[in-house]
């Protein structure tokens, strides 16, 4: 090998070369980013965060002026579900000029979840309720409760909290050595109730955990 | 161990997120309240004019809503107004909006203390205009206390009607007249265009004051540029009110909005028309969009009795929304 070979292969080893091992999420015009992987985030429209690669999970929203005069509108909080590994990402919202698309908006979830070509990403979008005073929300805790339940954008292991995750078995029932066995068969005849019960049903139950200061 | 959350460019929260608008929902029913509080220092246009600190918004929204099923909603709204009682040492506040109504899919009905659906109409982007209207609605009246309005939203077609009732206000109470209002809008191909017409019959009056406005305005991308062009038949004076108005908006980045406009008003009760020409900014935060700060310089071609021209007026100030 000539010394110029030599010098070329040591400098090109070490030159920093830019490795993509994790996603990069653009928020788009109106969107505020309100939990991330299960901990309380906040990243506001136009803000770029690095999301690890795999599984992630947002609590997201859209803020916008509607009407002539131009009054604030938040929509319902969306808990967004993706895959994505090695990219960049960019998530936003239609553009929303009145109520009633606001309420559209609410009730379709058409976020949009696109790569750096503009394709369409896959993503799984749901409201994330909370029933009664909304002033203070407090999403982490909304998110473990909604991951429990199994709804369709809940994760089995909420990725990145604090502390060390609660083990669940593919029901999503709680699966921890130091609790109870009977609190294990309480979860399980909840979860299968729950299961069981219509919409009316469910609505008038997650009313009552609500309004039960849990 | 799989690094989960690698970076986050953000502020974290320690306990609990703040949703300012939705105070409560709860099996079907929603209280909203939103604010908006804007203060500033301005120098009128005009002659000797002096500044001062002007209130132009302090108003507090509530609206509240009932699902009924079957996609049938109820609501309500009551505005609160504080402008005056800052800038006139008034006691109390001013209601400014009071109505409830019914929504049924893309259509609502309310009736109450509300805007006319002409007040939907027009352009201009002035913070404040001195010596025109916005438009010529604006200039025969917007809103009424005895007000019935139906606003039909369909995909690409937004309808809304309006009819003040007859009354005997009295001119002391403000309305003092009956309004019947219509306004449409509709896009085609990036082009937003519309229309409305009002008929208005003075309390009083035996002949009808007739306005009718066209509007359009298209976003080419860097730029937003708009005009309209609004008539007044005043019958009772015989004559006719011209107005029109040009404004363009540039987003100069994404916090900051640049406005230009003129306004022209040609009215043949007055001997001269009148042009109002503006330029303004304004800077949302990029941590919170709810906050602005914006400055702008105005200027007219009015001039006084003893024929001396109006000076340039300006104004800065700041605004707050929740």
């Amino acid at each position: 090998m000539t010394r110029f070979t030599r010098i070329t292969s040591l400098m090109i080893a070490l030159m920093p070369l830019p490795v993509l091992a994790e996603v990069q999420l653009t928020l788009g015009p109106c969107v505020k980013v309100q939990a991330v992987q299960g901990s309380e985030q906040t990243a506001s429209a136009g803000q770029v965060m690095t999301l690890a690669d795999g599984t992630a999970q947002l609590v997201v929203e859209c803020t916008t002026e509607i009407g002539r005069e131009e009054v604030l509108e938040t929509s319902d909080a969306f808990v967004v579900r993706f895959n994505a590994a090695d990219t960049e990402l960019t998530l936003s919202a239609p553009d929303i000029d009145s109520r009633n698309e606001m309420d559209s908006f609410n009730q379709q979830g058409d976020w949009q979840l696109t790569d750096s070509q503009g394709e369409r990403v896959a993503f799984t979008a749901d409201v994330l309720k909370k029933e009664g005073f909304q002033l203070v929300r407090d999403y982490a805790r909304e998110l473990a409760a909604y991951n429990r339940s199994g709804a369709a954008a809940a994760v089995t292991a909420p990725a990145a909290t604090a502390g060390p995750a609660p083990l669940t078995n593919q029901e999503g029932l709680l699966l921890d050595s130091h609790v109870d066995p009977d609190q294990e068969m309480v979860s399980r005849m909840l979860r299968y109730w729950y299961l069981k019960a219509d919409e009316q049903t469910r609505k008038e139950w997650d009313s009552w955990v609500d309004s039960s200061n849990r | 161990m799989k690094k989960l959350l690698l970076a986050v460019a953000v502020s974290t929260v320690a306990a609990g997120s703040v949703n300012a608008a939705t105070v409560y929902e709860k099996d079907g029913f929603t209280y909203k309240l939103n604010g908006d509080f804007q203060v500033q220092f301005r120098q009128a246009t005009g002659v000797d004019e002096r500044a001062e600190v002007e209130f132009d918004d302090l108003e507090l929204k509530n609206y509240v809503s009932y699902d009924l099923g079957n996609d049938l909603t109820a609501f309500g709204r009551l505005d609160f107004g504080f402008k005056d009682a800052a800038e006139k040492d008034e006691n109390g506040s001013n209601l400014e909006e009071a109505f409830v109504g019914l929504k049924y899919g893309v259509a609502s009905f309310s009736f109450g203390k509300q805007n006319f659906a002409s007040d939907e109409f027009g352009i201009e982007e002035a913070i404040e205009v001195e010596d025109i209207d916005e438009d010529r609605f604006d200039g025969t009246g917007t809103d009424g206390d005895d007000t019935i309005r139906i606003d039909i939203e369909l995909e690409n077609l937004y309808i809304a009607a309006s009819h003040e009732m007859k009354t005997t206000d009295g001119a002391t109470s403000g309305i003092d007249g009956e309004y019947y209002d219509l306004f449409v809008a509709t896009e085609l191909a990036g082009l937003e265009l519309a229309a409305a017409y009002q008929q208005l019959k003075e309390f009083g009056a035996s002949d009808t004051m007739n306005t009718w406005g066209v509007s359009a305005s298209y976003d080419f991308g860097f730029m937003n540029l708009a005009a309209d062009y609004s008539m007044t038949d005043d019958k009772p004076n015989n004559a006719d009110i011209a107005q029109y108005n040009v404004a363009a908006v540039f987003a100069v980045a994404s916090t900051t909005d640049v406005a230009v406009g003129m306004g022209n008003v040609d009215d043949d009760n007055e001997a001269d028309d009148v042009t109002e020409w503006y330029a303004n900014v304004t800077y949302k935060f990029p941590e919170a969009k709810n906050v602005s700060v914006f400055a702008e310089i105005a200027q007219s071609d009015v001039e006084n009795s003893a024929g001396e021209d109006a000076d340039m007026g300006f104004l800065a100030g700041m605004r707050v929304k929740f």
